[in-house]
């Protein structure tokens, strides 16, 4: 990142990496035309990008979709990057590729259906914070989202599958033999189910576990 | 200035773009107009389009299957550059000529092409 001399705006280094020089060279052109951009580098392997990350430190790293690893590579972009943003140009707007690369960790992308105008119009918008999308796209993102964190949820529970199970059983209203007799299982294992999901959750009576589950159901519809 | 009228056949969007926007700059420092008078995506077009539009010269995308097939049908005396598959290499005007795909070359062989017309 530079400071001009003239009004002390903050410029912006750039990097393209693509294996195609023709693209390298024509994109580096046109990233000049982005009126934040002050340098454009090039890099035609991730060798390069990588030793240009750390040497260099851009701030913005437009990735070929085409250049070998995909979202892999811009994952390693990112996390090499410091505090580079990565832009993926041409990615086909479907929503299984636009999960892929956010997954990856991208700043935007750039849909292979653009122009050079739309280019340097939608970088400049994700240098906003900003990434133009359709609605299908950005409703995936959202699914994806909510997805994402029913399974962190899931994961950070100290309960097992079985007795995650028994406890909505139990906060429903159900008795032990009620639920013995739902999943197919004997009364005694359910005692021992129950009894050790209290344990973990450190409750002490059923009541407790549907109070629970209910405050447990409110955040989940709240996020 | 030389006029050289161009058509871009089955060329991706950007890529479009950036000849019409890179290539044709360098091509204007070598006093050559780059006209783009058609772009082309659907080959079943292709003929009858540039029947009647007769440009000095057709730049095929790296779709080069297609390329081959319609390039025998073309007006006679029609230029062909190639974008290879790849877009490393830049294919035409004559049979089995090749270079590097670069900015630079692209020009040259505009300049070439518009001397030779």
């Amino acid at each position: 990142m530079q400071h001009t001399d003239t009004d002390m705006s903050v410029m912006l280094d750039a990097v393209v990496i693509s294996e195609v020089r023709f693209l390298r060279d024509c994109l580096a052109e046109i990233m000049i035309r982005v009126p934040q951009i002050g340098v454009c580098r090039q890099a035609a392997t991730l060798d390069q990008a990588i030793e240009l990350l750390e040497t260099a430190q851009p701030d913005i790293v437009l990735q070929d979709v085409a250049f070998p690893g995909g979202p892999e590579t811009a994952s390693r972009l990112c996390a090499a990057g410091h505090h580079a943003r990565v832009i993926v140009l041409g990615v086909c707007e479907t929503e299984e590729n636009v999960l892929a690369w956010a997954e990856a960790g991208i700043a935007g992308y750039i849909p292979n259906t653009a122009s050079v105008d739309d280019l340097v119009a939608l970088i400049e918008q994700i240098e906003r914070g900003e990434q133009p999308c359709s609605s299908r796209i950005a409703g995936s993102l959202l699914r994806r989202v909510a997805t994402s964190k029913q399974v962190a949820l899931q994961e950070s529970s100290p309960l097992t599958l079985r007795e995650r199970e028994i406890l909505h059983l139990v906060g429903a209203g159900l008795c032990n033999k009620d639920i013995a007799r739902r999943l197919g299982i004997s009364l005694g294992t359910t005692k021992t189910h129950v009894h050790n999901l209290l344990g973990k959750l450190n409750l002490q009576r059923r009541a407790e576990v549907m109070t629970h589950v209910h405050k447990a159901e409110h955040r989940t519809a709240l996020r | 200035m030389q006029e050289l009228r161009a058509a871009l056949i089955l060329v991706p969007p950007l890529l479009a773009d950036l000849v019409r926007h890179v290539a044709a700059t360098r091509a204007a420092n070598l006093d050559i107009t780059l006209s783009i008078i058609a772009k082309i995506d659907d080959p079943a077009e292709l003929v009858d389009l540039l029947g009647r539009l007769a440009p000095d010269l057709v730049i095929f995308g790296p779709s080069a299957a297609v390329s081959r097939a319609t390039e025998t049908r073309l007006p006679r005396g029609t230029r062909v550059l190639t974008l290879s598959a790849d877009l490393k290499r830049i294919l035409g005007p004559d049979e089995g000529e090749s270079a590097p795909l670069t900015p630079e070359s692209l020009a040259q062989r505009l300049r070439e092409i518009s001397r030779s017309i």
